[in-house]
């Protein structure tokens, strides 16, 4: 599911102007993991689940389950922006239309998100659920 | 002439019946979900130890309509609370083991099933 990954970066820094979420995260969004020492704040996405449904013969819905992740740790003197960057990203994504290559896109729906706090390192991270159909 | 015909239903009864019916439907589903979990859990975790899978539980629903919940977090259980990490990813785990979102998925259309069975 390539086309997935590849749909959701273009919205994400598209060739022109790029959505408020990209500026937020100084265009660090990455596929399944960030690479070792990179600079908060920072967002991950990734497919974690993928059920076809046949509904015809020759019909086939891919219903997706993506999942963002958005890391920040804020400094002493900064505060946590965590749900701003959540906002611009949900703006972005939430009932969106996307290109993806072989597929209708029918829908991108925000399930749920859920926040969370590594209170040792004080690292804030942002879990937000989509689900996506598909045409085929 | 006029003839006609009188049936009493047992309302209450009925649905005493109905919501006994659709209770056992969503405990066999909820067994499903439980069963998958702890299976998927298993054969994705780095390091299986079973000590979380372990801990996944059936509970009772405390909403008044009833129903079950597959937990593997509850209040003040620090053991309990890793599981959250586990199913969403952290800073120190960036991959998530989404066992309970997955098996749920993966059960759906067998718990949908089930109710359609109560129905029929």
């Amino acid at each position: 599911m390539k086309a997935i990954y590849d749909a959701i970066y273009a919205k994400f820094a598209p060739s022109g102007t790029k959505p408020s979420v990209y500026s937020d995260l100084g265009g660090r969004m990455y596929p399944h993991e960030a690479p070792q020492g990179v600079t908060f704040p920072y967002g991950v996405y990734m497919l974690i689940g993928d059920s076809p449904d046949y509904y015809f013969d020759d019909e086939q819905l891919e219903d997706l389950t993506v999942q963002f992740m958005l890391f920040d740790k804020p400094g002493n003197s900064s505060s946590v922006n965590l749900m701003t960057y959540y906002g611009h990203l949900d703006a972005l994504y939430n009932k969106c239309s996307l290109t993806v290559v072989g597929y209708t896109h029918l829908e991108m729906v925000r399930e749920w998100g859920y926040p969370l706090r590594d209170l040792e390192n004080n690292i804030w991270q942002y879990v937000v659920q989509y689900g996506v159909l598909l045409e085929l | 002439m006029k003839s006609g015909v009188r049936v009493d239903l047992d309302i209450p009864h009925l649905t005493k019946e109905v919501k006994e019916a659709c209770d056992k439907a969503a405990e066999r589903g909820a067994k499903r979900v439980l069963r998958d979990a702890k299976s998927y859990l298993m054969s994705h975790a780095k390091h299986p130890t079973g000590k979380l899978a372990g801990e996944i539980k059936l509970e009772s629903s405390k909403y008044k309509g009833g129903g079950y919940a597959v937990e593997a977090q509850g209040p003040g259980n620090y053991t309990r609370f890793y599981a959250t990490f586990v199913e969403l990813g952290s800073i120190r785990n960036p991959q998530p083991i989404p066992y309970l979102r997955n098996s749920l998925k993966a059960n759906r259309k067998y718990i949908n099933k089930q109710f359609e069975g109560v129905l029929d």
